[in-house]
C-alpha cells in the first residue's frame, strides 16, 4: 500500500465504523459500564467524629435561631442544619414577629445559599484573585483617594443591624470623606414623608388586629406576599365567624391582590383616584361637629369647603355611603390604612382620617420608624451624587450588596457615571448588572453564613448567627470594610468578635440583665433575640393644617385621564434580588398564577382598546422613556390602570434568573411620577409580536363543581342551631383505623394564597425545579399548588384561594389502577407512594379527581455544586420515569413517632406539624390525628364550615376545607 | 418444505428445553453459590483498628450505648467519636500498637476512617431510634456481637428479614404482649 493509498484508507476507516473499531468502542464501553458497579459487598467507610460536639448526634437535625436581614422585614427564623448544612429555614415562634411562620421568601433562602451560580472568589478585572490582594489594593486606593481629597462613595441597602451601622460609621470617620447612601427599590419613604407632613414627625402605623373591626386598605396589599407574616396572623384570626365578630375588609385598588382577594367589599379604583375616595371621607367625617378633626377650626373650613362628589371618586353612591357608615359607625376600631406605593399626600390624608376616627392605641398603633425606614435618601440626592460621580469627584465606589445600576432609575445615568470612577467594587452573592461593571467583584457571605443583629422590629434586638462555615471564599460585607480601615485602625479582622464586643459594651450595659456577659450572650444567640426598651411611641394626635392643606392641594390637582402605570414589589422576586431563586420564579404568582415572568396586568377592557390579546406586546411611554411589555389580562383591574411587577428582565442575575421576564425600570425616572411607583399620562401603542406568558392554572372558576365554598358571616348566624352547612360525608369509611387516623384542615378564610406553604414543601420534600417550558406543559413538580378562583363578574370577581394537595382518600381512585403496587393504603390512612416500586405508568395521576400527583418527566435535578447540599436527607431524591406526591410529611410523622417514644409518652396533638402547616402565617392549615376526639384536626373536621373538595365523588378525602368566609354590609351589592 | 417443518420442530421440542433448563439451573446456582455475596452475609472487612467487640463488649461488658450514643435517639447507631475511645485509652493498655495508633491519630487531629460493615439500600429509612425505644435487643439484627473478635454481618438485612421480624414482633422483645407487631405499611420504610 502506498503512502497516499494508506492514508486514503485510514480516512475511509475513521469516517465509518468497521468491525475493529466497533468491538473497541462496545469493549470500552462495557469496561465504563462495570466501572460504574460496585462490588454488592462494597459498603463504603464511616468517617467518625474525632470528638463529637456537644448536642450533636448524627441523623438529628439542630435548630439554631438566627435571623435573614437580607429577606423583607428581617424575619426572625430557625435554622434547621443536618449534619452542619441549613436545610430548612421555619419562623422563630417565640420571636413576636415570626410566631413560628415565615413568608415564601424566607423559605426559600437555603436555596440561595447553595446557589451554584454564587461567585466564589474575589475578581480583578474578571481575573481570580484573592482577599489579600483585594484588601491591599482597595485600602491603596482608598488611601489614595482620601490624599488627592476625592470622595469615597458607599452604597448599601437599608440598615437593619444597629452593628453594621457602626461599621459604616467608623468607616466614614476613618476615611473622612465618604458619601453612604442606602438604596431600597421599594421604601416607606412616602408613607413618612406623608405622616410628617400632618404630624410633625414621621412614622408607621400597624393594625391591632384583635381590637379593629373595620379596615379600608387603599392600594395596601398588607396581605400579599410581601406582606409582614404578623399582618397575616392577625387578619386571620379575626376571619373565623366561630370564634367571634368578623372583621371587615374594604379594599380599593387599581389592580386585583391578595389583600383585594380576602376583602369583604373591594372596590376597583385606579391609585391616582384614591387621595380623592380619601378627600370623600375626610369631607364626610368633619360634617360631625362633635368629630375631634372638626375642632380645629382650620382643618375644619380646609374640609369643609372640599365638596368632593361620588362622581369625582368614581365609585356609587350607595358603596360610598355604606363605607363611611361602616368606618364612623365605630370610629375608634375603623382604620384607613394606605399602601407604600401611593404619593405622600395620600399617606396625609390617611393619617388625617385615622386621626379623625380617633383610632390611635385601638384599631391603629403609630410606630417610631426604624433607623434603617428613615436612612432611604431622597431622589434629589441620588441625583445630586451621581452628578458629583459623573464630575469624578468620587475616588472610589462601594456597592455593598446594593445593585444600583438595575435598581436605579436609567435616566439618572448611573451606569455611565460610574465609569468616572478610578475604582468601583462590588460585593455581591451573585453576579449583577453592578458587578458587570465593578473592577473588583468580591463574593459576599449568605445571611446563612453570617453574623449580625437587627432592630427591625420596634422592642427587640434580634440576633443573626452563622449556621456554616462560608461555601466560597466569601465574607460579609461589614467585614470588607472593618479590613478596609487605615491600617492603624485594624482591629479584629473576624466579624462575629467585633459583633460580640459591641454587645458587650453597647447592648449587655443597657440590656438590665442580671447574669454575666458570656450567659447573657449565649442566651440571646439561644432564643434568638432580647427585649429592649419599646421606643416612646410618635405623637400623631395632632394634625397640622398647613400640612394638611398642603396635601390636599396636591390631592385635588391630581388628574390621570390616561393610562396610569404601578409598579409594585414582585410577588416571587421582590426588587429582583431573587431573581436567581429557582424555587421562587416557579412558584406561581397568588392573583395570575403566572410563573417564570410578569406582564403588564390590565383590564380586558383596557386590553380591547389598546386591541391587543393577551401576550401581545405592547409599547408603554412616559415621557419619552418607552419599554415593550406583554399583556396579562385579569378579571378584576380597574380601567386604564396597568401595573408591572418589579424584579424582572435582569440583565445579570446567574443562569436562572438573567432575562427573565419584563421590566417595568425604563418607564421610571428618579423624580418619580405622582410616586417612584406610579406613574400617570402612560401612552400605550400595539408593537409587533409576542411572548409566552406561563399560567399554571388553565381553569379559572369552578365550572359548577365543589371545589370552593364561600359563607356569609350573616348566614353563618342565621345558620346558628343547624347542624351542617357542607357536602355530607359519604358513606361510611371503606377503612377501619384502629390507631391513628391522619387528616387535614385547611382554612380557606384564613389563606391569602402567598405561597409559603409551597416553598416550604419545596426545601422539605426535595421537590426539583423544572422551568417555565416545563410548566407550560403542565410538568410542574409541587405537590401544595394554590389554586386561585374567581366568582362573580370578571369586571371586579370575588377570589378564593385554594391550597391543594394530595387529599389522602380513602377510596382512593390511584390506589385502584396502580398495576405495580406503587401506590397503597396505610393502616393510618395514608395513600403511600413507593418509589422504589413505582415504574410510571402514570395511571394514578390519570385517575386522581384532584391532579395532584406530579411525574418525573426528566431528571430536573441541579447537578452543579453545591446544589446536591440542600437535599433533605430524610426524603428520597426521586429519579426519572417515578410518580411522587405530597405524603402528608411522612418522615415528620415519623420523627413526631420517635420523639414521643423516647419522652415516653404516647403521641400529642401538635407534636406533629406538616412543613405546610408550619409555615403557614395565616395558621390555615392543621394536621393531627382524626381519631383524637381531642385533636384540632378533629375538631375542625367537624365544624360546621368543613366541606370535602369534590365530595360528592365518594373518594373520601382526608382533607376537611373550611369555607372562605366574607362579611359584606347587609344589603350592599358591589 | 417438509425439511423446513423438521428444522422448526427440531427447535420447539428439543433446542428450546434445552436451552431453557440450561438458563434456568445457571440462574438458580449462580443465585445459591451468590447469596451470602449479595446479602453480605459474613461480611467482616479488615478495620483501621483491630478492635474487638469480644472483649468490649463481651469481656468488659461495655453497654452498646456507651460508644453507639445515636443508636437510641436517631436512624443511626453511630460510630463512636475517638474521643470516646480516649476516655479510657488515655491510660489503659496504652501499650498496645492499636491503642498507639489510636491516640496518634488522635493527636494529631484526624479522624478514623472505619470500613462500613451493614449498609441498607438507600430507599430504606430505617431507624435504630424507634427500634431500641421499643426494647428490640441489638442481637436480633447484628447477632451476638459480644462474641466477635471481627465484627461481621449476621442478618441479610433484606426486606424480608425485617417483614419477618415485625409480623412477629413479640417473638423478638423481652416480656411483650403477643399481639406486638412491626408496621407492615410501605411507608414504615419507605419514603
Amino acid at each position: 500500500m502506498s503512502p497516499i493509498e494508506e492514508i486514503k484508507h485510514s480516512l475511509a476507516e475513521s469516517a465509518g465504523l468497521d468491525r475493529r473499531r466497533f468491538l473497541a468502542i462496545l469493549s470500552a464501553s462495557l469496561a465504563a459500564a462495570s466501572s460504574g458497579c460496585n462490588r454488592l459487598s462494597e459498603r463504603g467507610e464511616i468517617v467518625s467524629y474525632r470528638v463529637q460536639p456537644e448536642g450533636v448526634l448524627p441523623g438529628v437535625s439542630q435548630a439554631y435561631a438566627s435571623s435573614l436581614p437580607g429577606y423583607p422585614h428581617a424575619p426572625a427564623v430557625l435554622v434547621f442544619t443536618r449534619d452542619g448544612r441549613p436545610i430548612k429555614i421555619e419562623g422563630n415562634p417565640d420571636h413576636p414577629a415570626s410566631g413560628g411562620a415565615t413568608d415564601a421568601y424566607s423559605q426559600a433562602a437555603t436555596l440561595d445559599l447553595y446557589d451554584p451560580d454564587r461567585l466564589g472568589k474575589p475578581l480583578y478585572k474578571g481575573q481570580q484573585s484573592n482577599w489579600k490582594d483585594a484588601d491591599g489594593q482597595i485600602r491603596a486606593a482608598l488611601k489614595q483617594a482620601a490624599a488627592s481629597r476625592e470622595r469615597i462613595l458607599l452604597i448599601t441597602p437599608a440598615l437593619v443591624s444597629p452593628a453594621a451601622r457602626s461599621v459604616v460609621q467608623r468607616f466614614q470617620t476613618a476615611w473622612g470623606s465618604v458619601t453612604h447612601l442606602t438604596l431600597e427599590m421599594f421604601h416607606s419613604g412616602e408613607a413618612l414623608r406623608g405622616r410628617r407632613m400632618v404630624h410633625g414627625e414621621p412614622s408607621t402605623s400597624r393594625v391591632n388586629w384583635d381590637k379593629a373591626r373595620r379596615v379600608l386598605g387603599c392600594e395596601c396589599d398588607f396581605l400579599g406576599p410581601a406582606g409582614r407574616v404578623a399582618d397575616h396572623a392577625g387578619f386571620a384570626a379575626r376571619r373565623r365567624p366561630e370564634d367571634g365578630e368578623m372583621i371587615r375588609l374594604w379594599v380599593a385598588e387599581g389592580a386585583m391582590t391578595s389583600t383585594g382577594a380576602k376583602a369583604d367589599h373591594r372596590l376597583p379604583v385606579r391609585p391616582s383616584a384614591q387621595p380623592r375616595l380619601l378627600l370623600w371621607l375626610l369631607a364626610e367625617l368633619v360634617r360631625d361637629e362633635r368629630q375631634p378633626l372638626a375642632s380645629n377650626a382650620d382643618i375644619r373650613s380646609l374640609l369643609t369647603q372640599l365638596g368632593v362628589s361620588s362622581e369625582e371618586v368614581g365609585l356609587p353612591k350607595d358603596v360610598l355611603e355604606a363605607l363611611r357608615a361602616d368606618l364612623v359607625g365605630d370610629p375608634h376600631r375603623s382604620c384607613v390604612l394606605a399602601g407604600d406605593q401611593l404619593p405622600w399626600y395620600t399617606h396625609s390624608l390617611a393619617a388625617a382620617v385615622n386621626s379623625g376616627l380617633g383610632n390611635e392605641g385601638t384599631a391603629l398603633s403609630s410606630v417610631v420608624p426604624s433607623p434603617a425606614q428613615l436612612s432611604v435618601p431622597a431622589p434629589d440626592e441620588w441625583a445630586a451624587t451621581v452628578d458629583e460621580l459623573r464630575r469624578g469627584q468620587f475616588g472610589a465606589v462601594l456597592c455593598m450588596m446594593a445593585n444600583p445600576v438595575y435598581s436605579l432609575s436609567a435616566d439618572l445615568g448611573f451606569a455611565t457615571a460610574l465609569e468616572n470612577a478610578p475604582l468601583v467594587v462590588s460585593s455581591s452573592l451573585l453576579p449583577s448588572e453592578t458587578t458587570a461593571k465593578a473592577q473588583w467583584i468580591l463574593p459576599a457571605a449568605h445571611d446563612l453564613e453570617s453574623w449580625g443583629d437587627n432592630d427591625d422590629h420596634p422592642g427587640l434586638l434580634t440576633l443573626q448567627q452563622p449556621t456554616l462555615s462560608p461555601l466560597f471564599e466569601s465574607r460579609q460585607w461589614e467585614q470588607m470594610l472593618l479590613a478596609w480601615l487605615p491600617e492603624n485602625q485594624l482591629t479584629t479582622p473576624d466579624y462575629g468578635a467585633y459583633l460580640k464586643s459591641r454587645w458587650e459594651t453597647e447592648v449587655y450595659p443597657v440590656a438590665g440583665a442580671a447574669e454575666d456577659f458570656d450567659r447573657f450572650w449565649q442566651a440571646a444567640l439561644h432564643d434568638g433575640f432580647i427585649k429592649t426598651n419599646s421606643p416612646a411611641p410618635p405623637v400623631v394626635h395632632k394634625i397640622d393644617p398647613t400640612g394638611l392643606s398642603e396635601a390636599v392641594g396636591e390631592a385635588r390637582r391630581l388628574n390621570s385621564p390616561e393610562l396610569e402605570l404601578l409598579i409594585v414589589p414582585g410577588s416571587r422576586t421582590y426588587d429582583g434580588r431573587f431573581a436567581n431563586n429557582g424555587w421562587l420564579q416557579e412558584l406561581p404568582n397568588p392573583v395570575t398564577t403566572q410563573v417564570w415572568g410578569n406582564g403588564a396586568v390590565v383590564s380586558e377592557k383596557t386590553a380591547q382598546r389598546l386591541n391587543r390579546l393577551e401576550g401581545e406586546l405592547v409599547e408603554f411611554s412616559v415621557e419619552g422613556r418607552s419599554v415593550t411589555i406583554p399583556l396579562l389580562v385579569e378579571p378584576g383591574v380597574a380601567d386604564d390602570v396597568v401595573l408591572v411587577e418589579a424584579g424582572y428582565a435582569r440583565k445579570t442575575a446567574g443562569s436562572v434568573g438573567t432575562g427573565v421576564g419584563f421590566d417595568a425600570k425604563p418607564l421610571t425616572s428618579n423624580s418619580g411620577g405622582i410616586s417612584p411607583w406610579l406613574y400617570t399620562g402612560v401612552t400605550a401603542r400595539a408593537a409587533q409580536g409576542s411572548a409566552v406568558l406561563v399560567r399554571v392554572q388553565g381553569h379559572h372558576d369552578t365550572k359548577g363543581r365543589s371545589m370552593v365554598q364561600e359563607i356569609e358571616a350573616a348566614g353563618w348566624l342565621k345558620l346558628a342551631g343547624a347542624k351542617t352547612v357542607h357536602t355530607a360525608k359519604t358513606s361510611p369509611s371503606s377503612w377501619e383505623y384502629k390507631g391513628h387516623k391522619w387528616g387535614l384542615a385547611v382554612d380557606l378564610a384564613a389563606c391569602t394564597g402567598c405561597g409559603a406553604c409551597t416553598i416550604a414543601c419545596v426545601a422539605e420534600n426535595n421537590i426539583p425545579v423544572v422551568g417555565a417550558e416545563q410548566v407550560r406543559r403542565g410538568r410542574e413538580m409541587h405537590w401544595i399548588r394554590l389554586d386561585r378562583y374567581y366568582v362573580g363578574k370578571p369586571e371586579n370577581p370575588r377570589v378564593v384561594h385554594q391550597p391543594m394537595m394530595c387529599q389522602q382518600c380513602d377510596f382512593a381512585p390511584c390506589e385502584k389502577v396502580c398495576p405495580v403496587a406503587a401506590t397503597v393504603h396505610s393502616p393510618e390512612g395514608l395513600d403511600e407512594m413507593v418509589y422504589n416500586r413505582c415504574v410510571g405508568t402514570r395511571y394514578c395521576a390519570n385517575n386522581c379527581p384532584y391532579k395532584v400527583r406530579r411525574f418525573n418527566f426528566l431528571d430536573f435535578h441541579d447537578k452543579r455544586s453545591p446544589a446536591e447540599l440542600i437535599f433533605n436527607p430524610e426524603v428520597t431524591v426521586r429519579r426519572r420515569g417515578v410518580m411522587e406526591k405530597c405524603t402528608f410529611c411522612v418522615q415528620r410523622i415519623a420523627a413526631g413517632r420517635l420523639k414521643a417514644k423516647i419522652e415516653g409518652r404516647p403521641l400529642r396533638d401538635g407534636d406533629i406539624q406538616t412543613a405546610c402547616q408550619q409555615a403557614c402565617p395565616a395558621g390555615a392549615i392543621v394536621f393531627g390525628d382524626l381519631n383524637d376526639p381531642q385533636s384540632r384536626v378533629h375538631k375542625l373536621a367537624a365544624s360546621r364550615r368543613g366541606y370535602l373538595a369534590l365530595g360528592e365523588l365518594g373518594v373520601q378525602p382526608a382533607v376537611t376545607y373550611l369555607s372562605a368566609t366574607r362579611n359584606p354590609c347587609p344589603g350592599l351589592k358591589i | 418444505m417438509r425439511l423446513k417443518w423438521n428444522r422448526v420442530d427440531d427447535y420447539v421440542k428439543v433446542y428450546l428445553p434445552i436451552i431453557a433448563l440450561v438458563a434456568v439451573l445457571s440462574a438458580l446456582v449462580t443465585a445459591l453459590v451468590t447469596e451470602p455475596v449479595r446479602r453480605a452475609t459474613g461480611y467482616a472487612p479488615e478495620q483501621p483498628v483491630n478492635y474487638s467487640h469480644q472483649l468490649h463488649a463481651g469481656r468488659m461488658s461495655v453497654d452498646c450505648g456507651y460508644c453507639h450514643t445515636a443508636a437510641a435517639f436517631s436512624r443511626h447507631a453511630s460510630v463512636p467519636a475517638t474521643a470516646v475511645c480516649m476516655n479510657c485509652h488515655k491510660v489503659a493498655s496504652t501499650d498496645k500498637p492499636g491503642v498507639a495508633r489510636l491516640r496518634d491519630t488522635f493527636a494529631a487531629g484526624r479522624p478514623v476512617v472505619w470500613r462500613r460493615v451493614h449498609r441498607l439500600p438507600e430507599f430504606v429509612y430505617f431507624s435504630h431510634g424507634i427500634h431500641v425505644q421499643a426494647g428490640i435487643p441489638c442481637e436480633n439484627c447484628h447477632g451476638d456481637v459480644r462474641r466477635m473478635e471481627v465484627l461481621a454481618q449476621v442478618s441479610s438485612l433484606s426486606m424480608g428479614a425485617c417483614l419477618g421480624c415485625h409480623r412477629e414482633a413479640h417473638t423478638r422483645v423481652v416480656g411483650s404482649q403477643s399481639s406486638l407487631r412491626g408496621p407492615e405499611n410501605c411507608s414504615a420504610c419507605h419514603r
